[in-house]
C-alpha cells in the first residue's frame, strides 16, 4: 500500500490531496457549524453540482469553449446559490427552512437536465458524485494546495471579523459594512472549499467532511482552540483511513471516508455519554457557552 | 406525436405509476411543509437510498434472503434515519440544524459505499438517484398501487389528529391526542410515500417533488383543503409534463419533473409580484 | 344548600425540574361557574400550572382532580377548553382559514369515519358569533391581528361546549381596544355559568372582574376574595413578589 502511494502518480496526488483537505474543511466547518449554515453548505455543494453539469453540457455543444473547466463553473454557481438563499428566505418568512430543501431539489433538477444535455450519465459522473481517486491529477493537487493556502491566510487575517461575525451577529462590534464584506468573503471561500473537497468525496458529500468531523470536535473540545485541533485530527483520520480502506477494497472513496467518520462520530457520542453518566452530570449536550471560551 | 400514441401502451404504465406518484408525494408533502419537516424528508430518503443498497448487497449475497424485495430495506432504513435525526437533534440542542447534513451525508456516503461493493455503479443506480418513470413494470405498478392505497386509507383515519397536532401540538395534546403515535404514524407514511416516489423522480428529487408543488401552491390557497387540492394538481401536472418532457429530450425523468416544477414554482412567485406591485399602484392612484 | 362538585380540585400539588421546585405544595378548587384569576410574576409556575392542570406535565406529588375524578382517569376531554399563550404553540405560516381552525376544535372528538356535516358546521358558526368573528371565516388565519386571532382560538374553545374554560395571558400582545373587547366577551361567558380560570400577570384589571383571587409564585400566596385581595394588596405582593413587585404593576 505504502509503496504503491509512493510509485503511483495519481495515489501520492490522492493522498497529499486528502491530507490538506483534512485541514481546509474543518478549518472553515469549525464556523459553518457556528454560524449554522451548516445547510447553507449543502445547499452550495449541490450548486456545484448543478454548475458543473452546465458545463459538461456548455463543452458538448459548444466545444470552442472548451479551455472552461466545468470546476470553475460549478464555483460559480455554488457562490451565485449562497446569494440566492437570503431573498427566497424573505421570500418565506413564515418558512424560512424550506428555501434549502428548494434549492438542493432545484439544483439537482437542473443537474440531470444538464448532465442529460451533455450525455454525461457514465462513470465520470460517479466521480463528481461520490468521489474518485482517479480523477485527481497534477494540477488539481496544486489547485488543492494554493486553497489550503487562501483558507489559512483568510481564516489567520480575519479571525477577529470571523469571530465577530460569528458570536455576535446582531450586535455593533463592527459597522456594518465590515461585517458584510466578511460575510461575503467566507461565503466565497465556502464555495471554494467545497469545489477542491468535491474531487475527493464527491458532491453530495462535501458538506459532510466540513461538518461531522467538527461535530465530533466539539464533543470533546474544552475550548474554541481545541475545537479546531480535534476537529482536524478527526477529519485527517477519517479521510486517510478511508483513502485507504477505498483503496484497498476498490469502493467508492466519498461513500467510505463518510461512513467512517459517521461511525466514528457515533462511538465518539457513546463514550461521551459513558462517561457523563458515570460521573452522572447533565445530558450530552453541546451549547456555545460550554464550550466556546477565548 | 403519433410517435408517442404508438409508444402510448408502454407508456402507460409510466403514465398509471406517475399519476400516483404525482397524487400522494404532494398530499403528505403538504403536511411535511406545514410540520416544517423538509429536512427530515431529505433524510429520509437518502437512508432510504441506503437500504435499497444494504438490502441488495444482502440479497446477493445470502440467496436465502434474495426474495426480499430491497425496497422493504429502504422503508425501514428510512425509518432508523428518522429516529437518528431525533436523537442527533437531542445531542446538539444548540446546533441542531447540524444533525440533517450529517444523517443526509451518512445515508448517501452509506449507499453510495455499498453499491460500490455491488460493482452496481451502472445505469440502475443512475435511475435509482435521478428517477426513471419510464422504465417501470407492471409489477412496480402494482407496487405503487398497493402502497398509495395504504397511505391514503392511513392518511384518511389520521387526517384529524395529524392537522390538530400540524397546526397547534399543545392543543392537540391537551384535546387527548397522543403526539408520539401520531408522529410515528406520520414517519411511517413519509419512509412508504418516499419508497414509491423514488421511481419517478430519484432519491436525490423526492424532497423537491414534496416540497415544489407545495411552496407554488401555498402561495394562491387560504384555507389548508385548498392548498392540498392545488399541490395535487401541481404535482399532477409536474409529473405528467415531466414525462412527456423526459420523453421527447431524453432527459432523466426525475429533472424534467423537477425543472418543470421549478419553473411553475417562479412562474407563480413572478406573477404574485407583479400583482402585488400593481395593486399598490392602484392604490396609490 | 346541595353539594357540587367542584369543578377543579388540586390538592398537594407539587412539580420541581431539574431537581428545581416550580410549584410547593399548591391547593385550590373551582366552583361550576366560578371565574377565577391567577396572577404571579414571570416565572412564577403560572404555566406550569397550567400544563398540569391540562395533564401535559405530571405532578411529583399530590393530586388534581377534574369534576371530582382523579386527572389520569378523566376522559370527558372536551369539557375543558383551552386557549393558550397567543405567541406559543400555534404555527402561523399555516394556511388554514378561520372557520377550519375553529372546526378542529371538534376533530378530537369525531370518529375519523364522521363526515363533518350540517350539524357540525353550524356548532363552528355559533361559535364564531359568540366571539363576533364570523364575518372572517373565509379569512387566513395568519392574516388577523392578534387580537382577532385570539378571539378564533376562543371560538375553537367554545365549539367543544367546555364546562372549564382555562386562558393562559390571554391578552399578550394585543392592544388596548382589543383588551377591553376581551374581558367584555369573557364576561359575557361568565354570565353563561362557564366556569373560567384566567392567568394573567395584569393583577389591576383582574382583581375587578372575578369571583376568586389566586396569587402564585412558587406556593400560593393568596387565595379567596378579590375584595380582600385588594385591601391587604400591598402585603400580599411584597410577599409574592418580593420587593419591586410596583416596577411589574401596570398602571391603570
Amino acid at each position: 500500500m505504502l509503496q504503491d502511494i509512493l510509485q503511483v502518480d495519481f495515489l501520492r496526488y490522492a493522498f497529499l490531496s486528502g491530507i490538506m483537505i483534512g485541514i481546509i474543511c474543518p478549518v472553515i466547518g469549525v464556523f459553518i457549524v457556528l454560524r449554522k449554515m451548516s445547510l447553507m453548505a449543502d445547499g452550495m455543494s449541490h450548486m456545484a453540482l448543478s454548475g458543473i453539469a452546465a458545463g459538461l453540457a456548455l463543452q458538448r455543444y459548444l466545444p470552442f469553449l472548451y479551455f472552461i473547466n466545468p470546476f470553475y463553473i460549478g464555483m460559480l454557481f455554488s457562490v451565485l446559490g449562497s446569494f440566492c438563499i437570503r431573498p427566497l428566505m424573505k421570500l418565506y418568512p413564515f418558512y424560512r427552512e424550506f428555501v434549502i430543501p428548494i434549492i438542493l431539489a432545484s439544483a439537482i433538477g437542473l443537474s440531470v437536465v444538464f448532465i442529460s444535455l451533455a450525455d454525461a450519465f457514465n462513470k465520470d459522473l460517479f466521480g463528481y458524485l461520490f468521489g474518485s481517486l482517479i480523477t485527481i491529477s497534477h494540477t488539481d493537487f496544486l489547485v488543492v494546495l494554493i486553497v489550503l493556502v487562501i483558507v489559512l491566510g483568510f481564516v489567520i487575517l480575519c479571525y477577529k471579523p470571523l469571530l465577530i461575525l460569528t458570536f455576535d451577529e446582531e450586535g455593533s462590534l463592527v459597522s456594518k459594512r465590515g461585517k458584510q464584506v466578511t460575510d461575503i468573503l467566507f461565503t466565497m471561500i465556502v464555495a471554494l472549499v467545497v469545489s477542491v473537497t468535491m474531487n475527493i468525496v464527491g458532491v453530495l458529500l462535501v458538506s459532510a467532511m466540513m461538518i461531522i468531523p467538527v461535530a465530533k470536535g466539539m464533543q470533546l473540545a474544552k475550548s474554541f482552540k481545541q475545537v479546531f485541533i480535534y476537529s482536524i485530527i478527526f477529519a485527517e483520520f477519517d479521510i486517510i483511513g478511508g483513502l485507504v480502506v477505498s483503496y484497498q477494497f476498490n469502493w467508492s472513496t466519498g461513500g467510505t471516508i463518510v461512513v467512517l467518520a459517521f461511525v466514528l462520530f457515533m462511538i465518539v457520542l457513546l463514550i461521551k455519554k459513558t462517561v457523563q453518566s458515570i460521573s452522572r452530570s447533565k445530558p450530552v449536550s453541546y451549547s456555545s457557552d460550554e464550550t466556546v471560551k477565548f | 406525436m403519433i410517435e408517442f400514441f404508438q409508444n402510448l401502451s408502454f407508456m402507460k404504465t409510466a403514465f398509471l405509476v406517475g399519476i400516483l406518484i404525482g397524487g400522494i408525494t404532494p398530499l403528505i408533502g403538504v403536511f411535511i411543509f406545514a410540520r416544517r419537516l423538509p429536512h427530515i424528508s431529505e433524510s429520509l430518503s437518502q437512508m432510504n437510498l441506503a437500504g435499497v443498497a444494504i438490502g441488495s448487497t444482502i440479497g446477493s449475497a445470502v440467496p436465502y434472503l434474495s426474495g426480499i424485495n430491497p425496497r422493504i430495506y429502504g422503508v425501514i432504513f428510512a425509518l432508523i434515519g428518522a429516529f437518528l435525526v431525533e436523537l442527533l437533534r437531542k445531542v446538539f440542542r444548540d446546533f441542531s440544524d447540524m444533525s440533517i447534513p450529517i444523517i443526509l451525508s451518512f445515508g448517501t456516503g452509506l449507499g453510495a459505499l455499498f453499491f460500490s461493493i455491488l460493482h452496481g455503479f451502472n445505469a440502475d443506480f443512475f435511475n435509482y438517484l435521478f428517477g426513471s418513470l419510464i422504465a417501470v413494470n407492471q409489477s412496480d405498478l402494482n407496487n405503487t398501487l398497493i402502497i398509495s392505497f395504504i397511505v391514503v386509507i392511513i392518511l384518511l383515519i389520521f387526517y384529524r389528529p395529524l392537522l390538530l397536532i400540524t397546526f397547534d401540538a399543545e392543543y392537540a395534546q391537551v384535546t387527548g391526542i397522543r403526539k408520539k403515535w401520531i408522529d410515528a404514524i406520520f414517519m411511517v407514511l413519509m419512509a412508504l410515500t418516499i419508497s414509491v416516489s423514488v421511481q419517478a423522480v430519484g432519491v436525490m428529487l423526492v424532497t423537491g417533488m414534496m416540497t415544489l408543488p407545495i411552496a407554488t401552491a401555498i402561495f394562491i390557497g387560504k384555507s389548508f383543503k385548498s392548498v392540498i387540492f392545488l399541490s395535487i394538481i401541481f404535482g399532477e401536472a409536474a409529473v405528467l409534463i415531466g414525462l412527456v418532457l423526459s420523453y421527447y429530450l431524453s432527459i432523466a425523468t426525475g429533472g424534467a419533473i423537477i425543472t418543470f416544477s421549478l419553473l411553475c414554482f417562479l412562474l407563480v412567485i413572478g406573477v404574485k409580484h407583479i400583482y402585488r406591485m400593481s395593486m399598490r399602484r392602484h392604490i396609490q392612484k | 344548600m346541595t353539594i357540587k362538585t367542584p369543578v377543579l380540585d388540586l390538592e398537594n400539588v407539587s412539580f420541581s425540574y431539574d431537581r428545581k421546585p416550580v410549584l410547593e405544595d399548591i391547593n385550590f378548587g373551582i366552583e361550576p361557574g366560578e371565574f377565577v384569576g391567577l396572577v404571579g410574576p414571570n416565572g412564577s409556575g403560572k404555566t406550569t400550572l397550567i400544563k398540569i392542570i391540562l395533564g401535559l406535565l405530571k405532578a411529583n406529588h399530590g393530586e388534581v382532580r377534574l369534576f371530582g375524578q382523579p386527572l389520569s382517569k378523566f376522559k370527558k376531554l372536551s369539557w375543558i377548553g383551552y386557549v393558550s399563550q397567543k405567541s406559543n404553540s400555534f404555527n402561523s405560516g399555516f394556511p388554514a382559514t378561520v372557520f377550519e381552525v375553529v372546526s378542529m376544535g371538534l376533530y378530537s372528538q369525531m370518529k375519523f369515519y364522521k363526515w363533518f356535516g350540517k350539524k357540525e358546521r353550524l356548532k363552528v358558526w355559533e361559535a364564531l358569533e359568540k366571539v363576533g368573528m364570523e364575518d372572517y371565516a373565509k379569512q387566513n388565519i395568519g392574516r388577523l391581528s392578534g387580537g382577532q386571532q385570539q378571539r378564533v382560538f376562543i371560538a375553537r374553545a367554545l365549539v367543544r361546549n367546555p364546562k372549564l374554560l382555562i386562558l393562559d395571558e390571554p391578552t399578550v400582545g394585543v392592544d388596548a381596544k382589543s383588551e377591553n373587547a376581551f374581558y367584555d366577551l369573557i364576561e359575557s361567558m361568565h354570565k353563561e355559568k362557564l366556569a373560567i380560570l384566567l392567568v394573567s400577570h395584569d393583577i389591576g384589571t383582574i382583581t375587578s372582574k372575578v369571583d376568586k383571587v389566586l396569587c402564585l409564585n412558587k406556593r400560593l400566596h393568596y387565595h379567596g376574595d378579590p375584595k380582600q385581595f385588594e385591601m391587604n394588596r400591598q402585603e400580599i405582593l411584597t410577599d409574592a413578589y418580593g420587593q419591586h413587585f410596583e416596577l411589574l404593576e401596570h398602571h391603570h
